[in-house]
């Protein structure tokens, strides 16, 4: 019984941990598309880029609703803390996520396409920068009582490191749009990706090595998980691997080829992603409560499992026969047909 | 809980059936696609038959658990303030004014010994139904007269719209719903247009029936609203709900907009159908096909 009240908040954790790393995946490179949107020169550019994503952005949102749904179930402890302290961020990003979800739809039947277009463009900003201050005050901890409730302020997810992790995220959301981008368009729009990939793969790489070096200087407990071992041997690794990847991306960006560099972001990103869950294990809300204080009652993890057991399967068949029917460059203006 | 699942889907398919019908009797009233759209009418109504009949005897049904689980939200749909003990007929009250403040309703139309007939289709009740008063007022529904009205306004639209379909079975069998004919049905056509979005206000009102109505629990007996609720300071909720309404707002306004745009647009009738390639659409119309009348502009 023991091993199980153990066993079982550990496979949620990875449960959530997937479903957090496929959001980030997919709806990253989407709302980096439309950020990138809001630069484009014409509006021919712009349809291009919003028929790129006409098919499958909403595919790609539903595992933030599936992540929501499941931390509220496995661990509604976390829940509540967690959408206690990051109100303001969360809600940014959910009214980001909904000018951009009308905007597809409104824009195609719209006159005044420019309002469209900007509601797209800066819901999706909106959007990845509300995650960004989400992801960075969950990192550098919240403040909870000996119960696991939320006892800081409104405002305390409002700092320069979560500022830096946010702009870090959007830099990132930008690298993976544009290398999407060079994989399904063509011509002058894709000579412009490789250039914003190449920036955005710089700025991003400084983000993160700023996180990097601030974190464990500002933070204690980040600071002696991270030196002591088995942490500070995986330590060592991910950031040799980390700078192979960007070598390696950078190069394929040099070399224009079309498929390998989204493929060496995904790579970074799943790098990243390791890293962090590596740190936070076996927390859920960093160095204050565990996923074994949060989790809900073994019978209704178990229930929750049979059920999540048949969508996952379900869910990632789809998801990934839609990115089958709809590969290929997008050309003309085939969007909402 | 099967009855909440069913009752809520079924809303869902009545409310899009009297959408899709609405829009169907609007074309045929403005002379546009009669054909097709008698058609769609007809589909509509043929599903209608089926739902609307269904919808309020689930309603019915969630009504008998509601009296059973939830009595204090009974008590409030009907505005009830005394107890009618068991064995005995009692009113039942069509409309009225409830007021809080004097636990009673200042006004009242009834309908004699209606209660029983409607909870349990014989004239004695054979379990008491307990008036509010049996509760201290913290343990049950406050603002009784949007609880009260609420579901009348939902049960009116479900009676209003299975009526809808009765009549339109009978034009259906007079023949006065073939293509030529259909178009000189003018009120009812109406009647159908009018239709269109009470399904929505159904909802709302079932809406607020139930949750307003669980008042003052989130979960009946078990967690009281005020304790279930997030310690956030009341000022941020205000500021999200305040950004909540008004996005709504616009994008209500933007629906309306592009929803009545794309409706006098009118349909593609050439596209080919998916999978039949090679036999267009268009050739469903037969010779008295009236063609679009509208200005050449519009038809774009
Ligand atoms: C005579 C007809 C109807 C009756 C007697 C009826 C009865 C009820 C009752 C008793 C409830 C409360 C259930 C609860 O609190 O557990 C309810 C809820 C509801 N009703 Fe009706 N209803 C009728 C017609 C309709 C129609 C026509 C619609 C929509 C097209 C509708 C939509 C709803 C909805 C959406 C709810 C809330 C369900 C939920 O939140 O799960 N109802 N109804």
């Amino acid at each position: 019984m023991d091993a199980l009240l153990h066993f079982l908040p550990q496979v949620w954790f990875v449960i959530l941990a997937l479903f957090l790393f496929l959001y980030v995946l997919l709806d990253g490179f989407d709302l980096g598309v439309g950020i990138l949107s809001l630069t484009s020169s014409d509006e021919e550019r712009r349809s291009l880029l919003m028929t790129s994503l006409g098919n499958i952005w909403d595919a790609n949102e539903t595992w933030l609703v599936l992540m929501g749904g499941a931390l509220f179930g496995a661990f509604p402890l976390a829940y509540g803390t967690i959408l206690n302290a990051l109100y303001i961020p969360i809600f940014i990003m959910i009214f980001g996520l909904i000018f951009r979800a009308v905007a597809f739809e409104f824009r195609e039947h719209s006159n005044r396409k420019f309002l469209w277009n900007f509601a797209f463009g800066s819901g999706s900003f909106m959007a990845a920068l509300g995650q960004g201050f989400a992801l960075g005050s969950v990192i550098e901890g919240i403040a909870v009582d000996e119960a696991g409730h939320f006892i800081g302020s409104t405002w305390d997810w409002l700092d320069w490191r979560s500022l830096l992790v946010a702009l870090t995220l959007i830099q990132g959301y930008v690298l993976i749009g544009s290398t999407y981008l060079i994989l399904k368009t063509e011509g002058e729009l894709q000579k412009t990706h490789f250039r914003t990939a190449k920036l955005a793969a710089i700025t991003t790489v400084i983000g993160a090595i700023l996180i990097t070096i601030a974190t464990p200087i500002v933070y204690e407990a980040a600071r002696t998980r991270l030196f002591s071992p088995p942490l500070v041997y995986i330590f060592a690794v991910i950031p040799v691997l980390g700078v192979v990847l960007v070598g390696l991306l950078l190069r394929s960006l040099n070399r224009e080829e079309e498929n390998t560099p989204l493929i060496w972001t995904m790579l970074i990103f799943l790098l990243t992603f390791i890293g962090l869950g590596l740190i936070v294990f076996p927390y859920i809300i960093p160095n204050q409560i565990t996923i074994y204080q949060a989790a809900a009652a073994p019978s209704a993890l178990v229930f929750m499992l049979i059920f999540i057991g048949f969508l996952i399967p379900i869910m990632l068949f789809y998801n990934i026969y839609n990115y089958v029917v709809f590969r290929g460059k997008v050309v003309g203006d085939i969007y909402g047909e | 809980m099967i009855n909440s699942v069913s009752h809520m889907f079924f809303a869902t398919l009545e409310t899009s059936l009297f959408v899709i019908g609405g829009i169907s009797a609007w074309y045929i009233l403005n002379n546009r696609h009669q054909v097709f759209f008698a058609r769609s009418l007809k589909i509509v109504l043929a599903a209608a038959i089926a739902v609307t009949p269904l919808q309020i005897y689930i309603g019915h049904l969630s009504a008998e658990q509601v009296a059973h689980y939830q009595p204090t939200k009974l008590a409030a749909m009907e505005a009830k303030w005394e107890t009618s003990p068991a064995g005995q007929p009692a009113d039942w009250s069509l409309l009225a004014l409830p007021d809080e403040a004097s636990q009673t309703n200042k006004w009242e139309i009834t309908i004699p010994n209606g209660l029983g007939y409607i909870l349990e289709f014989k004239k004695n009740l054979s379990e008491p139904v307990r008036g509010l008063k049996e509760w201290a007022p913290s343990d049950r529904p406050r603002m009784v007269g949007l609880i009260y009205y609420s579901f009348r306004i939902m049960s009116g639209i479900g009676f209003f719209l299975a009526g809808l379909m009765l009549w339109s079975v009978l034009q259906w069998l007079l023949g006065n719903l073939s293509p030529e004919k259909i178009a000189q049905q003018k009120w009812f056509l109406r009647t159908w247009i009018f239709a269109a979005p009470l399904g929505y206000i159904a909802v709302e009102s079932g809406w607020i029936v139930r949750c307003v109505g669980r008042q003052p629990w989130a979960l009946y007996g078990q967690i009281r609203t005020a304790d279930a609720a997030s310690q956030l300071p009341a000022g941020n909720v205000l500021t999200s709900l305040t950004l909540f309404a008004v996005v709504y707002s616009i994008l209500f306004v933007s629906t309306l907009y592009f929803g009545s745009r794309i409706i006098r647009h009118g349909p593609n009738l050439e596209l080919p159908i998916p999978g039949l390639e090679n036999q267009l659409a268009i050739e469903t119309e037969p010779a008295t096909f009236v063609p679009d009348q509208r200005p050449v502009e519009a038809q774009q």
